[in-house]
């Protein structure tokens, strides 16, 4: 059998076969194998002159590990031929089978028709000597490239071996696509003479010779220009493969003291679209005139420039990387043409009368680029310019802070050290302009200035905002309080008219304050005699912290982690300054009504001196007559007796306002958050857990309160900070609002170094319970009775099937008893309830206390009299329902030695505010499916005073519902996401297919005893 | 058939690499999807051909050619695959 073999060489496709023992196929057997292919045609010369000359061909063969010149019987075909034998493939007759060049063949003839096929060809006309060939050209995508490429790279080497062949693979492979892509063009145009379309006689010529089998047309005085112009043409449309583009080269004009007609140098533009370096020396004005030239640029290599003159000139032929440019004046007259249409001027350059350069001011060309620069650019056009004038400098604000070197805790020093001075700095590209440079370019008239020796160019509207700040009354500022000068940054902002705010400085005090560097501007105050406690290191900075804004006059918002102690530092901030000369009024402190309590207790275990009034209740005194008594240090109320009483509160300054768990005003639309603006005091403190940075709204009504103005007006700061870093997360406005704020907020973290470390750890699990077969019964029933109705529910109707069978689920794991609510006997027929009964065992084994969190209430009363009679001790109950009395008093109950050891606490009323560190056993019975709330659970017993291990324990029933949202959450995911920070109700959302997946028990579900 | 030793260091001499193997044909997608233009519509993208060229009438004699040889391309492709 005949292996058959082809050989791209010299535009043609040889084919030979090779026989067992190397025997070479003769022409006669080669005949044969072809068939009848169609007649050479005149338009293929060389085949003809092949043919001719010999019907064999010299190849480089592989012999005995070398490469041996072999001649062997071949056939050349042409592109006619060659397609036709393509096609039509070698008989199925046994006698012969292609070799891998011949399968390498037919594929790239498969390209070379899937080209044809989605029109991706060009035509063109190629001049020879009296001649002129018209030819289809690919014009392939790039995803076209990559498979040639691809293509290519799985060649086999025989298929180009033939001796004095020195083509890459990738060459041989684009020659034969390209043959046989033509060939294609051309034999399907067959018999479809065009018409004549108009425009030179060379046009329609060159249609007619495209679908003309010998592709040949006379080459006539005007053939090259309207090559050229084809060239040119049809270049714009397959960007990449153009081998010169039109580059525009500015330099200003012959005079200038150090520029000349080569400036910017010719060949010393790394980067032809933007021209010298900023470092490169800028020349010096000579006026404002510049110069415009074109020329072109090698595609690949744009640092290789023909300038008008040269080209026209017609010194020589313009070779590029691509190879040579076919009338590359036509070229540059033909991209000058469509160059023009975008920026007029540039119809100077070409036409009969062109000139190689014309002459413009620096503003009409300033302008011409910035209209036209981008536009011309797309159009494949090189611009050489120096950078500065196709990139704007911007003028930017910045502040300067300078206050004096000595802290203003220094005594004497106070007040008018605590006072700074601040102006306003213009700044360009970063750097600080001195008033006189300021003067210079606000009195420059032209695009183009130098500074410092340096161009630069910039905008009218910068350059008048830029003056218009400087010369405004009251743009700077002396002897002003540290907020007024950082509200200017802010408030001034809007008059900062198209000026960026370009951040702020500050010398002496301010600059630690606004550096947070704490450490280097606050003098330690000494830990109050009044204070019954120890206050840990960090503690007593934040007091220092404290006590350094308010002789600032700044609010403060402390937002400690939970745990750490800002009740104690507040307390021991009032021991403080009772301890100096300031004779202090009373301190109104608004808290949620649930730790009212705790602040009264607290205070009388740290500061036993401190005369507190809790302002609650019916029988509370007048509310106008508190804020000067002067036989009470601290007025405790919460946020709704305020809203109701604030007539009464906000009628005369206070001393101070502190407002604990200052999250609760968050919403400034509120009752509560409206009564807290209307407080009058001088100093003001904020109490918070939560990371307020992260939460704008937050961030803002409680800045809004400490430090009136700082942040602006809510729409203000909406636009400015909050839709920026909400919706575009953008960095520059976060930042810059961090390090507005930064000075007014101080939070440590229980992780941070050196804060916690003696605290105990804290051990978190989840233990698995199984529900008896009970409870599995009635699970089934509710999901079932659940997924038969809720696809015939809509709205309302079915979101409040869905939330009270989930509610009734949760029940069901809880207890049986907790479902039904018939007072049934509780033992043995929960898991979750035998597992409970274990911890607690185990704690009170070992004189240890527990608290349980449940979120309800109902459950909490079932469950504490069974615990209570199998555990043999006191399981007291702390929900929402108790007054504050009775939960001030069941709070030091359970804090005494012999109080009750276990509390069952409801997860709103037990989470928040109240410290419960006697116990160091906690457990989560049912679960919110919210981390953060469960965590402000946990967090009471996790916290200072704590001395032993917490232990905390979060109870789920396995195959349940419970665990699968469990581990929803345990995956961080979008959903999760949802699930967080929001109540039941995405649940209420899902299909009835995902409801199934989410609710329906599992077979390990149920416990076997 | 004749021979001569040669030295052409850029083909291969281990035969198995030379005549290289029959693989099946991997051309990927033919075509870049849906939508996809010709080149004659990217041309008409950049505006109509100069004037000097024959302007609109040569595109649409060019249209023309393109929607031919693209049917008879579409043809044949079917003979080689």
């Amino acid at each position: 059998m005949l292996v058959v073999h082809v050989v791209w060489h010299d535009e043609l496709l040889w084919v030979w076969a090779r026989g067992e023992g190397a025997s070479d196929a003769s022409a006669a057997e080669l005949d044969t194998l072809l068939g009848v292919l169609p007649p050479v045609v005149s338009g293929e010369a060389r085949l003809t002159q092949a043919r001719q000359r010999s019907l064999e061909i010299a190849l480089r063969l592989p012999a005995a590990g070398r490469l041996e010149a072999t001649t062997v019987p071949a056939v050349p075909l042409g592109p006619s031929a060659a397609l036709s034998f393509l096609t039509r493939g070698l008989d199925d007759d046994g006698a012969s089978c292609a070799g891998a060049t011949l399968h390498h063949a037919r594929a790239a003839a498969v390209l070379a028709a899937r080209l044809a096929a989605r029109g991706r060809l060009l035509p063109a006309l190629r001049v020879g000597t009296a001649i002129a060939h018209a030819r289809w050209e690919p014009a392939p995508t790039e995803a076209d490239d990559t498979r040639l490429e691809a293509l290519a790279g799985d060649q086999p080497p025989a298929f180009r071996c033939a001796v004095g062949a020195q083509v890459t693979a990738r060459e041989a492979l684009d020659g034969l696509v390209g043959a046989l892509l033509d060939e294609i063009a051309r034999s399907a145009l067959t018999g479809h003479l065009p018409e004549r379309p108009g425009g030179s006689p060379v046009v329609w010529r060159w249609l007619e010779a495209l679908g003309d089998p010998s592709g040949t047309t006379p080459d006539l005085p005007t053939t090259a220009l309207v090559a050229g112009r084809i060239d040119a043409w049809w270049q714009s449309s397959a960007p990449g493969q153009e081998r010169a583009q039109l580059c525009l080269r500015i330099a200003e004009v012959p005079g200038a003291p150090t520029v000349g007609d080569d400036w910017p140098p010719e060949g010393s533009v790394a980067n032809p679209l933007e021209g010298p370096g900023a470092d490169d020396e800028p020349p010096v004005s000579s006026g404002g005139r510049w110069s415009v030239e074109a020329g072109l640029v090698d595609a690949v290599d744009p640092e290789t420039y023909w300038s008008a003159a040269v080209i026209r000139g017609g010194v020589g032929p313009v070779r590029t990387r691509r190879g040579p440019v076919a009338g590359p004046a036509a070229l540059l007259d033909t991209t000058l043409a469509g160059a023009a249409r975008v920026w007029g001027e540039l119809a100077a350059l070409h036409g009969a009368h062109a000139r190689d350069r014309f002459e413009v001011d620096a503003p009409a060309l300033a302008e011409a680029l910035r209209r036209h620069g981008t536009a011309l650019e797309q159009l494949g056009i090189v611009i050489r310019a120096p950078r500065w004038m196709r990139q704007p400098s911007r003028l930017a604000a910045r502040l300067h802070i300078t206050s004096s070197e000595r802290s203003p805790w220094s005594p004497g020093l106070l007040g008018a050290s605590a006072l700074v001075d601040y102006r306003w700095q213009v700044t360009l590209d970063g750097g600080d302009l001195t008033q006189a440079e300021m003067a210079l370019l606000a009195s420059a008239t032209g695009p183009f200035t130098q500074v410092r020796g340096q161009w630069v160019s910039l905008t009218e509207r910068d350059r008048a905002a830029a003056a218009t700040l400087l010369e405004r009354p009251g743009a700077d500022g002396s002897g002003v309080p540290v907020v007024e000068a950082l509200h200017a940054a802010l408030s001034r902002g809007d008059e900062l008219g198209d000026l960026p705010f370009d951040g702020m400085t500050a010398s002496g005090w301010v600059a630690a304050l606004l550096d947070g560097d704490l450490d280097l501007s606050l003098e330690a105050v000494p830990p109050p005699a009044g204070f019954s406690g120890v206050l840990r290191p960090y503690q007593l900075k934040g007091l220092s912290w404290l006590v350094f804004l308010e002789r600032l006059s700044l609010g403060a918002c402390l937002a400690d982690d939970m745990g750490l102690g800002k009740t104690i530092q507040l307390l021991a901030l009032l021991a403080a300054e009772r301890e100096a000369d300031d004779k202090p009024t009373p301190t109104l402190l608004v808290c949620p009504m649930s730790v009212v309590g705790n602040w009264q207790h607290e205070s009388r275990r740290f500061t036993p001196g401190l005369r507190v009034y809790l302002h609650h209740g019916p029988n509370r005194t007048d509310a106008d007559e508190l804020a000067g008594r002067d036989d009470i240090d601290l007025v405790v109320t919460s946020y709704g007796v305020l809203a109701r009483d604030v007539d009464g509160l906000a009628a005369t300054d206070w001393w101070r306002v502190v407002l604990d768990e200052a999250q609760a005003v968050k919403n400034p639309t509120t009752a509560q958050a409206q009564a807290v603006r209307r407080l009058r005091a001088p100093r003001r403190v904020a109490l918070t857990g939560t990371p307020i940075e992260n939460r704008l709204g937050e961030l803002h009504s409680i800045m809004r309160y400490l430090n009136p103005g700082l942040l602006g007006t809510a729409a203000g700061f909406q636009r400015r900070f909050a839709v920026p870093i909400e919706r575009s997360g953008d960095d520059e406005a976060r930042s810059a609002l961090r390090a507005l704020t930064k000075p007014f907020v101080l939070r440590r973290r229980k992780t941070d170094q050196g804060i916690l470390d003696e605290l105990p750890p804290k051990q978190e699990m989840k233990i698995y319970c199984n529900l008896t077969r009970e409870q599995a019964a009635l699970y089934r029933t509710l999901v079932d009775r659940l997924l038969s109705g809720v696809d015939s529910s809509v709205g309302i109707a079915r979101r409040g099937m869905v939330l009270a069978t989930l509610t009734r689920l949760k029940q069901v794991c809880n207890h049986p008893a907790h479902l039904l609510g018939d007072g049934s006997p509780l033992a043995g027929r929960s898991g979750k309830l035998a597992v409970l009964e274990e911890v607690l065992e185990e704690a009170l084994g070992i004189d240890e206390k527990a608290v349980v969190f449940t979120q309800y209430a109902q459950l909490a009363h079932l469950l504490a009299p069974y615990l209570s009679e199998r555990l043999g001790a006191e399981v007291a109950v702390f929900h929402g329902g108790l007054s504050r009395t009775a939960r001030d008093t069941l709070r030091e109950r359970f804090d005494a030695p012999d109080g009750p050891p276990v509390l069952l606490a409801s997860l709103r009323a037990g989470g928040v505010g109240i410290n419960l560190t006697a116990a160091n056993h906690v457990v989560h019975l049912d679960r919110w499916w919210n981390p953060a709330v469960e965590q402000q659970a946990t967090d009471r017993t996790h916290r200072i005073g704590q001395t032993k291990v917490v232990q905390v324990r979060t109870l789920i029933c396995t195959g349940t519902l419970e665990e699968r949202i469990d581990a929803l959450l345990e995956k961080k995911s979008a959903l999760a996401e949802t699930i967080v920070g929001t109540d039941e109700s995405w649940l209420t959302e899902m299909s009835t297919r995902d409801l199934r997946e989410l609710l329906t028990l599992s077979a390990d579900a149920v416990s076997d005893a | 058939m004749s021979t001569d030793a040669v030295s052409e260091p850029d083909l291969p001499t281990d035969p198995v690499l030379f005549w290289g193997s029959v693989a099946p044909l991997e051309l990927g997608d033919a075509s870049d999807g849906p939508g996809e233009e010709s080149a004659v519509d990217a041309l008409d993208e950049r505006g109509q051909p100069p004037i000097e060229l024959g302007g609109g009438g040569l595109r649409r004699e060019l249209e023309a050619m393109y929607a031919v040889i693209r049917a008879d391309a579409v043809a044949r492709l079917r003979w080689l695959s």
